[in-house]
């Protein structure tokens, strides 16, 4: 019956893994090198996925003891669940590149081994290890006080104006709404209709599931929020004056203002709306930097996620992880290819070319990386604004919990519902979805 | 779609096969006793076939149902056994609720009408002709598009403003519609993609049954006195009665186990509005970490799965007897 | 009731023209029978009746009514196919009835209406049954049924008999024959079977490649065939062919040089033809005794030949022997002692024999005394 997701991925996983175990057994007879295998996925397909592989071979050219197959997995999703099944596989990859706010389901299976178990042996302390990568990433990575994962690629919404609408509106481009009353002052500036139809929006937002929660956390903490606790997986903040204020603010800009559309749009139809003329804001990620400055037919700017009572952001990404039940060489070469991986060199080029920020501050204090900041000043905005990003929504099951606000903002943006009916029914859903955990670790003090 | 075309037309031989048995050389040849050397070489050749069935199929099944009663807590070292739970956890939750309500729409929204342009497409391309051939071929090949491909593709057939759909509507003065993030209207995109992908395909199924129906009925019924409607009526939906039970099965067994589209275009959203069993079953089995949950659902799709089959096997047999 | 006629009636497929230009006139009540090697268009002309199928040009008439453009449900036609064409998803009421249902006669009516025709037919106790339940003869009837029930005004029964086994055959052939006789509906019947249509027919219709070879009364046919084709086609076992050259005014010349002198008048038909053959049907053959021989008549042919192989059907028996090269068939009552292998004498008078000119196979001689 291939109806069954699960038992087919395992079917499919099964014979697929059984062959890369024994072309590398096959392989590693002949060839002294340790051979390790390592799953990543890309947000976009080609040119990252093909610059990583670029990657992976110059490691494998410069040196001799380990040889890292990269198999590309697909989406984040996608290579969590690929990297799962290996696992109860029995042939887990050894190392893996996860989306941050994944990490700790890992940690709470047994799968990974902590990053200190390496550092040890190279006699680093963790806090030393951890005082070069910038503060916002360090929630994600650590669990329950021990770090996991090393951060590699990551982003935080950003705000994109089109700078010629703004300066046929009368505003000054260099200077892009800083907060949400100029937001909406300059969103009404910005509105063009042809009768009751409007033709041109002030502000799109992304609105499918999962980019939607993200981007929302980030209004959430400019309004002086953060919808989950931060240090515990086990709750979350839906039904608060914040996380209210925030989804007023949504509704307002919507239906009050007219400023932003009362539907999903995805972030696929935001940035062709964006480069198409028809909005003249959109926040999305800075991981589409590189893409708006490719297709971005007029003069754009970028600023901060407008703020309420403070700036604040969360940040997404990925990092690498080492999994546990594969050989001690193996693993050592694992570690090998991962703090190769995440130098400063790697991560500053690897930045320069995605259009991530590097997560190490040293990156920026090398010189190719001084020179590109230089010619790029929209991603020097985007490092700036790390100064006040915080971590990236995470909680015991985590996307299931993240739903129930998903479907809230969604009620919300097509008028289906208000904020006082959808808030409520969010919070008693995250609650009911958290139960389990918090009956097995009630006792588990904060970080 | 090569594989599930694959798929099908093992299933159809299956059953076929297993009707012939039970028909035409009577219920009794089955339980011929083993020292038969035809029979014993009948279940030689089925066993590799079988070995796999039961590997990959049945034995998954059990395994499934097992497991629908256990349930690993969070932090807890082992499963425990937690009887009926599941299952009443599985009702409670809202999201199931509406996924199952959004496959019945979607199942009466997407199988009725398929079925009834692809036989319509049928009537209409039966006698072959260079020019019929052709349009046949034009209608099939959504058939073998992937579904993840057509999902690609009328991502930007929907897209708000400048999508293929909202440009021609615009010529007739309609305005934009967000085909995929209204909740009201994405699950009627879905479906509308779904038909065209494939009232072709059940289309060659009606084209065969209607290529079976001998010509002398409908002369006979010509002389009889009978019109387009009646010969219709009273040749051709009854005379196609076996196939249109096939096609239909078919059909219900598509939209519980197809949701390709689901997971490019919509992810179930916007506000659960298309989120289907097979998709609420991946969603917790992957992304919401509640594999007991996924389980009890997968439970309860495969039984629905069966009765469908069996409901088949049974029109099938009854098929039979018109081949008199 | 109608009569039916033909008139120049033509159709090809594609560029075969597989009727070719007929006329025939069919009278009202008659039972004509169609005969004619396979392929040679005898389906096709019932069905250009029927409007199954569309003529490339001519008329057709029944009764006063030019039917060439009414559709094939107004033309009033019952036809029987070979494989009937029941419908197996209705039962025998349902399929008798159909034509009833399908001109909107109400329900009560309609079962009268079935009811007579099944009891009429033998078929009241299988009303119930779906045709897979039901026996050749049985279906064959129930096809019957279907055709009488809306007392049509022909009825076209493409080898309706084909399916059944001898013995149901004789015996169905023989309902038809009576049911006809009853309802006096104009029939056109089609068959490759020579005793069906010899025993059936009002009058025969013997086709050839698209064209009528001859039309009349069964024994009309057998006794005056105007061609070799039609000569050759009736009659069981077939009539048998001897070649001849003509060696004066009116002598001709067989192959074993007999000679044969024919009356003047006969020789008269033969105009400048060099050659012909002798027509001579199996029963027409005698077998004589050797000590018997009497004086050769003039216009007698005698010959003796060995026996290759005996046939008995009861009070017959069929004799095959040769004439030369060539085997012939001989039907006698009296074998005069006959054993297969041992040698015979044989004879036939020319009185009985059919003269046909070998070019064209049309018929020289109507022989006298039997037309
Ligand atoms: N639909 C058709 N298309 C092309 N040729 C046809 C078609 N129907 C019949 N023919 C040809 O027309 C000729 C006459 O066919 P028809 O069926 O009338 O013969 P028939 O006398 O009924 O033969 P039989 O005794 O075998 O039934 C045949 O040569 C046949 O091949
Ligand atoms: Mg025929």
């Amino acid at each position: 019956m291939k109806s069954f997701n699960r038992i087919k991925k395992i079917t499919i996983t099964l014979p697929i893994a059984a062959i890369i175990v024994i072309l590398m057994i096959g392989v590693s007879w002949s060839v002294a090198a340790e051979k390790i295998n390592f799953y990543f996925p890309t947000s976009v397909q080609g040119p990252l996925t093909r610059e990583m592989q670029k990657m992976v071979k110059q490691y494998n050219k410069m040196q001799n003891d380990v040889k890292v197959v990269a198999t590309f997995t697909g989406s984040y999703e996608e290579t969590k669940i690929k990297a799962s099944a290996a696992v109860k596989a029995g042939r887990p990859p050894a190392v893996a590149l996860m989306s941050a706010n994944f990490i700790h389901e890992f940690v709470a299976e047994d799968q990974i081994e902590p990053i200190e178990f390496f550092l040890k042996e190279s006699k680093q302390t963790t806090s030393d290890f951890l005082s070069d990568f910038w503060p916002g990433l360090h929630a994600n990575a650590t669990v329950n006080g021990k770090l996991y994962a090393i951060p590699f690629q990551n982003s935080t919404p950003i705000l994109y104006i089109n700078a010629d609408h703004f300066r046929e509106a009368g505003l000054d481009p260099d200077n892009p709404p800083k907060n949400w009353e100029e937001l909406v002052v300059a969103g009404k500036k910005l509105i063009r209709k042809e009768g009751e139809k409007t033709t041109r929006y002030g502000l799109m937002l992304p609105m499918q599931y999962n980019y939607v929660n993200w981007v929302f956390q980030g209004f959430v903490m400019s309004n002086g929020g953060q919808y989950y606790n931060t240090h515990y997986l086990g709750e979350v903040y839906y039904d608060t004056s914040t996380t209210r204020g925030a989804l007023q603010f949504y509704s307002d800009l919507i239906h009050k203002h007219g400023i932003m559309p009362a539907s999903i749009t995805n972030s696929k139809q935001v940035s062709t709306d964006f480069f198409a003329g028809r909005t003249s804001m959109m926040i999305l990620s800075t991981g589409t930097l590189s893409h708006v400055r490719k297709n971005a037919q007029f003069n754009y700017n970028v600023g901060f996620v407008p703020s309420k009572v403070r700036n604040g952001v969360p940040i997404g990404g990925a990092s690498m992880i080492i999994f546990k039940g594969i050989t001690e060489k193996e693993r050592d070469a694992a570690w090998d290819f991962v703090s190769w991986l995440t130098a400063p060199e790697q991560l500053g080029s690897w930045s320069r070319f995605s259009g991530y920020f590097a997560p190490r501050k040293s990156s920026y204090e090398m010189p190719v990386m001084k020179e590109f900041m230089a010619k790029n000043k929209d991603a020097a905005v985007a490092l700036d604004q790390l100064q006040y990003a915080g971590p990236w929504y995470s909680t015991f099951k985590t996307v299931a919990v993240a739903k129930p606000i998903g479907d809230a903002i969604q009620a919300v943006v097509t008028g289906k519902k208000t904020v006082e009916e959808v808030i409520p029914e969010a919070q008693r859903k995250a609650d009911e979805l958290l139960k389990p955990y918090n009956a097995a670790h009630s006792y588990i003090q904060g970080q | 779609m090569m594989v599930d075309a694959c798929h099908l037309w093992l299933a159809m031989r299956k059953v076929k096969y297993m009707a012939d048995n039970v028909t035409a050389r009577g219920k009794k040849r089955l339980l011929k006793p083993f020292y038969n050397a035809g029979y014993i070489k009948a279940w030689l050749y089925l066993a590799p076939a079988l070995l796999f069935l039961i590997l990959f199929t049945y034995y998954p099944m059990v395994q499934v149902l097992w497991d629908s009663f256990f349930l690993k807590e969070y932090g807890a070292e082992k499963k425990l056994f937690v009887a009926f739970d599941n299952y009443r956890r599985l009702f409670a939750d809202e999201d199931f609720i509406t996924a199952v309500k959004n496959n019945l729409i979607y199942a009466i929204g997407t199988v009725i009408p398929s079925i009834v342009i692809g036989f319509g497409f049928a009537l209409s391309l039966t006698q072959s002709s260079r020019f019929k051939n052709c349009i046949r071929s034009l209608l099939f090949f959504p058939t073998l598009v992937p579904l993840v491909a057509a999902a690609a593709l009328w991502i930007f057939i929907y897209f708000p403003g400048i999508g293929l759909l909202d440009y021609y509507l615009a010529k007739l003065g309609i305005q934009s519609t967000d085909w995929l993030g209204d909740p009201d209207i994405a699950l009627y995109s879905l479906m509308i993609l779904t038909i065209w992908k494939n009232a072709g395909f059940y289309m060659l199924f009606f084209i065969a049954g209607l290529q079976g129906i001998g010509e002398e009925y409908y002369e006979a019924a010509s002389l009889e006195g009978a019109g387009w409607w009646q010969k219709l009526r009273y040749v051709t939906l009854p005379l196609l009665a076996p196939t249109s039970a096939f096609v239909f099965v078919i059909a219900l067994i598509h939209v519980f186990t197809h949701v390709d589209h689901v997971i490019v275009m919509t992810l179930g959203g916007p506000m659960g509005s298309t989120n289907l069993v097979l998709y609420y079953i991946y969603q917790n089995a992957h992304e919401f970490n509640d594999l007991a949950k996924a389980t009890t659902a997968t439970v309860l799709s495969v039984m629905v799965l069966l009765a469908i089959s069996f409901f088949s096997i049974r029109t099938m047999e009854r098929g039979i007897h018109y081949e008199s | 009731m109608a009569s039916i006629e033909f008139k120049q009636i033509c159709k090809s497929y594609g560029n075969i023209s597989v009727i070719k230009g007929i006329d025939l006139e069919i009278k009202d009540g008659e039972l004509v029978v169609f005969v004619g090697p396979s392929g040679c268009g005898k389906s096709t002309l019932l069905r250009l009746l029927a409007g199954l199928e569309e003529e490339d040009s001519g008329s057709m008439y029944i009764g006063e009514t030019l039917v060439n453009s009414i559709a094939p449900k107004d033309r009033n036609i019952a036809m029987i196919f070979q494989n009937y064409a029941l419908y197996p998803h209705m039962t025998v009421a349902e399929n008798i009835g159909f034509g009833l249902k399908l001109r909107g006669m109400n329900k009560k009516k309609r079962a009268r209406a079935v009811d007579e025709t099944a009891s009429l037919l033998g078929l009241k106790h299988l009303l119930t049954k779906q045709p897979r339940q039901l026996s050749g003869g049985q279906r064959q009837r129930v096809a019957m049924g279907r055709a009488i029930i809306r007392n049509p005004e022909v009825f076209l029964m493409d080898e309706p008999l084909s399916n059944l086994d001898a013995k149901l055959r004789n015996q169905m052939r023989i309902e038809i024959r009576k049911l006809q006789r009853r309802l006096k509906t104009t029939t056109i019947f089609v068959t490759h079977d020579q005793i069906e249509a010899m025993t059936l027919a009002d009058r025969i219709v013997v086709l050839n490649d698209g064209k009528v070879q001859q039309v009349g009364a069964p024994s009309k046919l057998y006794s005056s065939p105007v061609n070799k084709f039609v000569a050759g086609f009736l009659g069981s076992p077939s009539i048998n062919f001897i070649h001849a050259r003509r060696t004066g005014d009116n002598e001709l010349t067989l192959p074993d040089g007999q000679c044969v002198l024919l009356p003047m008048d006969q020789a008269q038909i033969l105009s400048d033809l060099r050659e012909v053959e002798i027509g001579i049907r199996p029963e027409q053959i005698n077998i004589v005794k050797k000590s018997d021989q009497t004086a050769m008549e003039k216009n007698t042919i005698t010959w003796s030949s060995s026996v290759s192989l005996i046939e008995s059907l009861g009070s017959e028996k069929l004799v095959y022997s040769f004439h030369g090269e060539h085997e012939v068939a001989i039907k006698t009552t009296n074998s005069n002692g006959a054993l297969e292998g041992s040698n015979i004498q044989l004879s036939f008078s020319m009185n009985n024999a059919h003269l046909f000119a070998l070019n064209d196979g049309r018929c020289l001689s109507p022989v006298a005394g039997n037309a």
